[in-house]
């Protein structure tokens, strides 16, 4: 392991991909440019053609239509043990029939090293990730989280020139899938190896991704650094998928001389310097967080809009509590900070919310 | 009443007939009957017909003849004899080259469905079931006339090509007539094997830079060989305790049909009939042993998660014909049977021709008008012993599972036992055992009346039924039970009313698998059949087939076994189909568990 630099890791290239299973598209015209050590994350909901992207990478399932590079090389019609991409699975796919050690053994093998290198390369491999101890064991005899780092082991150490991870942590349990998270980025630093990651889970995604793709019915929403993609979402859906978003639909109007935007049941947010142009119609979206309660208005100072609304019904979620408010024909919902002793609102309550131009963001429609 | 082995005869006798009667009624009825009264009764059972007369059998084996006193002789009296060295030799090479022919048929059959898009598929699948339902014996004769030396198919090779190949010539038709039987053995397992191997095994391994035949001999090969030798090992019992096919196609040096003769003809004291019994008891747990060492820990179905199958290709049309052409070629062979034994029953004259001289329906009405008690007796007898094992077979399922009774796990095993026990060996066993034991009434042995027929095949068939209803129960939640005790109903009332209902599927699946299986059973019958008034189908069809005269109705009764056989599978098989549709919704309740 300890010969890998970083020459040796390499970007991945997509360049028009499409793809379709019979007559249903996958993939429709997606392009990426990975850079080599990046942590790079593809995340979407089911049939989001995600895995299908991953895979296609790898090699495995339809030839797609465009172009996929590894570092300078063209790899879209090479068939899958030509490659070198390293792939963990996300049933692990670890063979029954071999032991821990034979497992990590096969892709040297494979790659016909010669005898007496292939043990301290596995020796190191199976350190690296803790289970040195375990080589002789067979796979069924091992933890879920065990399996995880053996099949981890297996792909490191061929050096592959791009490691792509399938829902790695989807079979694992919640506190297993903190901890091994933290693993695979750990180790992905230490051998700076450029790093596909697909998850369909938004929090996986943010707390490891340098970048994350955001894809919905084989279409790239946006990609973005996951601050980036919670701030300024591209578009509605986008902002749904990370995190709870209020989203109200409405037009740019010009009032008094500002540029602002209402709704027809009169919500009014002012929209200076959006660049928004009269007559445009759009969608703001506010997270509940940015909305701050209050029953009059002396907590509303720091905002620039405020809006009426009554309390319909509360969530409380321990750390906070969540309102659902009425503010005409919409629903808005507000997050406040719970502390121990204070007050809640109770349904049917007046209050005003007040919001900071600032962390409203408006998406086209 | 105490059933013990203690008992005399006669009192033991009437006893077990009490109970027989109201076991079904009596089985979680009233109080006094708890779990504890039915599993001390269903090991009793065990106990006097399986355990004993099987330990009789090798005990005897072990005993001087002479002096009573245990000693070895008799098994180096055994080897000693060239006769049985050359028996034991046969049964061995019969047994291993019918795995290998098996092998033969199995591997491109189970390869073109789990590799390819190959549409043959279904045709496959019924090529799997279609031997089961007829018994090798009874298809041996007609095999004689379609492959022997003078049979169809050399008339017609002597007649093109000058050539006479001999298919059917001593052993060598044992191993091609058990081989067609008993391949659908290794096709099942094998492809059950391969259809669970997750597709990810084999595309990790290509993402590590394996292809091609390395990539089958270092992954899909090791991970299908467990169902492989699993299907082998089955194959290899079965034939080396078979007794039928040997006898009815006239090859007396094997190890069953030697038992078999010694017993009946020199009679039940002659001590080479046990010892020829304890060899094949060792085998059969020689053979159940093997596959159970290649299936322990090593059930890759449940260690992988994804399942889906291997990666299938489209076949292009020249491999396309190429896959047609052989399965229709192994469709042929494994269809001859029964087109053998149909033109037999229906043939007038069938001796050094390609086909029968004229076609007759005599056979037929001469064998209802005649010896149509053979037919009756088989439903009796099948009926009988498959009810006993559906209703034992769920209170052993139950007694297992849902109660905490000690030593449960041990009429499991014990009914599990049956299966390493050969007929013959069951057959020796009861003749030994009951012979002394009067029926009071009729008054004459137990070993020769025909409830001791009943009572051989519900041992034998047993293990079907119990694996049947134990995987239905284990298919039923508790907590459906519980939710019916929570709103009142008894233990005994929740059985009847939720959990035999909810079995029923798995319960018709083991009566039907025990029914047409009992029904043509021959190696334990034709022991214990003392009269041909009481004699079954098989026993019957072994008489006919034993002469050339006999041939024609022998065919027609065995048309008329695979028929009922036949039938009944069928009719199981779309009540299963049934009651799957009617639970569809509690699938989710059901595959919670």
């Amino acid at each position: 392991m300890s010969s890998r630099n970083v020459s040796s890791t390499s970007g991945v290239t997509i360049e028009d991909i499409s793809l379709s299973f019979g007559q249903t598209e996958v993939l429709n015209g997606v392009n990426l440019e990975i850079m080599p050590g990046e942590l790079f994350t593809f995340l979407g909901p089911s049939g989001s053609g995600k895995s299908t992207l991953l895979r296609a990478i790898a090699g495995f399932g339809p030839e797609p239509a465009g172009r996929i590079l590894i570092g300078d090389d063209d790899v879209t019609h090479l068939p899958p043990w030509q490659r070198n991409v390293g792939m963990v699975f996300q049933s692990y796919a670890l063979w029954p029939h071999m032991t821990v050690r034979k497992n990590v053994a096969f892709g040297l093998e494979e790659q016909k090293v010669p005898a007496r290198e292939i043990g301290p390369r596995v020796d190191a491999a199976l350190k690296l990730v803790g289970l040195l101890d375990l080589a002789e064991r067979r796979p069924s005899q091992l933890s879920g989280g065990q399996q995880q780092r053996v099949a981890l082991a297996r792909t490191i150490v061929v050096e592959p020139r791009v490691l792509l991870l399938d829902e790695p942590l989807s079979n694992l349990d919640a506190n297993l899938r903190v901890q091994m998270r933290r693993e695979i980025l750990e180790l992905q630093r230490k051998l700076n190896l450029t790093t596909i990651f697909v998850t369909h889970d938004q929090e996986e995604a943010n707390t490891i991704s340098d970048r994350i793709a955001v894809l919905n019915d084989g279409i790239i929403q946006q990609v973005g650094t996951p601050l980036e993609l919670y701030d300024q979402p591209a578009n509605r859906f986008v902002a749904h998928f990370l995190g709870t978003a209020n989203l109200i639909d409405g037009t740019i109007r010009k009032a008094r001389g500002k540029t602002i935007f209402s709704t027809q049941d009169r919500i009014t947010i002012p929209a200076d310097g959006t660049g928004l142009k009269s007559g445009q119609e759009c969608t703001a979206m506010i997270r509940p967080q940015s909305l701050r309660l209050s029953a009059g208005k002396s907590r509303a100072m720091k905002s620039t809009a405020q809006l009426r609304g009554a309390v319909e019904h509360r969530e409380f979620l321990g750390h906070l509590i969540r309102y659902a408010v009425r503010v005409g024909k919409h629903l808005l919902l507000v997050d406040e900070t719970h502390e121990s002793g204070e007050a809640a609102y109770n349904s049917g309550d007046k209050v005003v919310m007040g919001l900071h131009k600032s962390q409203v963001q408006f998406l086209k429609a | 009443m105490n059933c013990g082995p203690g008992l005399t005869g006669r009192a033991h006798t009437s006893c077990l007939l009490n109970r027989l009667g109201s076991t079904a009624l009596n089985l979680f009825g009233r109080g006094q009957w708890g779990p504890g009264a039915v599993a001390l009764f269903l090991g009793l059972f065990l106990l006097v017909f399986l355990i004993i007369p099987v330990g009789k059998v090798i005990y005897v084996a072990f005993q001087d003849p002479n002096t009573g006193a245990l000693t070895l002789i008799n098994f180096i009296d055994f080897f000693n004899t060239s006769l049985f060295r050359e028996s034991f030799i046969n049964s061995f090479y019969v047994a291993s080259m019918s795995v290998v022919l098996a092998s033969v048929f199995a591997l491109p059959l189970a390869y073109f469905t789990t590799r390819f898009n190959f549409g043959g598929a279904v045709l496959i699948q019924t090529l799997g079931v279609i031997p089961l339902i007829m018994p090798p014996f009874v298809g041996a004769v007609a095999m004689l006339l379609l492959f022997g030396e003078n049979g169809s198919v050399n008339l017609l090779l002597g007649e093109w090509f000058g050539i006479n190949i001999p298919f059917m010539q001593g052993l060598n038709g044992v191993i091609l007539v058990e081989s067609i039987h008993y391949f659908p053995f290794i096709l099942i397992n094998l492809s059950a094997a391969l259809n669970n191997i997750d597709r990810a095994m084999e595309e990790s391994a290509q993402n590590l830079g394996s292809s091609g035949a390395r990539l089958f001999r270092r992954i899909v090969f090791p991970l299908a060989m467990p169902g492989y030798i699993a299907g082998a090992s089955l194959v290899f019992l079965k034939v080396f305790d078979d007794l039928g096919t040997p006898l009815l196609l006239n090859i007396n040096t094997m190890l069953a049909p030697q038992a078999y003769l010694r017993i009946t003809s020199i009679g039940i004291s002659d001590p080479m009939g046990y010892v020829i019994s304890v060899i094949l008891v060792a085998f059969s747990l020689l053979a159940l042993w093997t596959s159970f060492l290649a299936l322990r820990g090593k059930d890759y179905a449940t260690a992988q998660k994804g399942g889906g199958g291997l990666m299938k290709r489209d076949l292009r049309p020249w491999e396309k014909a190429g896959c047609y052409a052989v399965v229709i070629t192994i469709l042929l062979l494994v269809l001859s049977p029964h087109i053998g034994l149909a033109l037999l029953s229906f043939g007038t004259v069938w001796s050094y021709s390609v086909l029968p001289d004229a076609f007759t329906l005599d056979h037929y009405s001469r064998v209802f008008l005649n010896s149509s008690q053979f037919i009756t007796n088989t439903l009796l007898y099948a009926g009988l012993a498959a009810t006993i094992d559906v209703v034992f077979g769920t209170a052993i399922a139950y007694v297992v599972w849902r109660t905490k009774l000690v030593g449960r796990q041990w009429l499991d095993y014990a009914a599990m036992g049956a299966v390493a026990i050969p007929g013959v060996v069951l057959g020796i066993g009861y003749l030994r055992t009951f012979f002394d034991f009067n029926v009071p009434i009729i008054d004459k042995p137990l070993a020769s009346w025909w409830i001791i027929i009943v009572i051989a095949l519900t041992i034998r068939r047993l293990p079907y039924a119990l694996r049947a209803c134990m995987a239905a129960l284990q298919q039923v939640s508790i907590m459906l039970e519980e939710a019916s005790e929570n709103l009142g109903a008894s233990k005994r009332r929740t059985v009847i009313r939720i959990v035999v209902p909810l079995m029923s599927g798995g319960i018709v699946a083991g009566f039907v698998t025990s029914f047409a299986t009992a029904a043509v059973e021959l190696s334990a019958t034709i022991m214990l059949v003392s009269t041909e008034s009481d004699a079954p189908l098989a026993a019957g069809i072994y008489e006919f087939m034993q002469s050339a005269a006999g041939r024609g109705p022998g065919a027609a009764l065995g048309i008329i076994a695979v028929l009922i056989v036949g039938i009944a599978t069928y009719v199981s098989h779309r009540f299963i189909e049934r009651k799957e549709i009617e639970r569809t919704p509690d699938v989710a309740v059901v595959a919670g568990v």
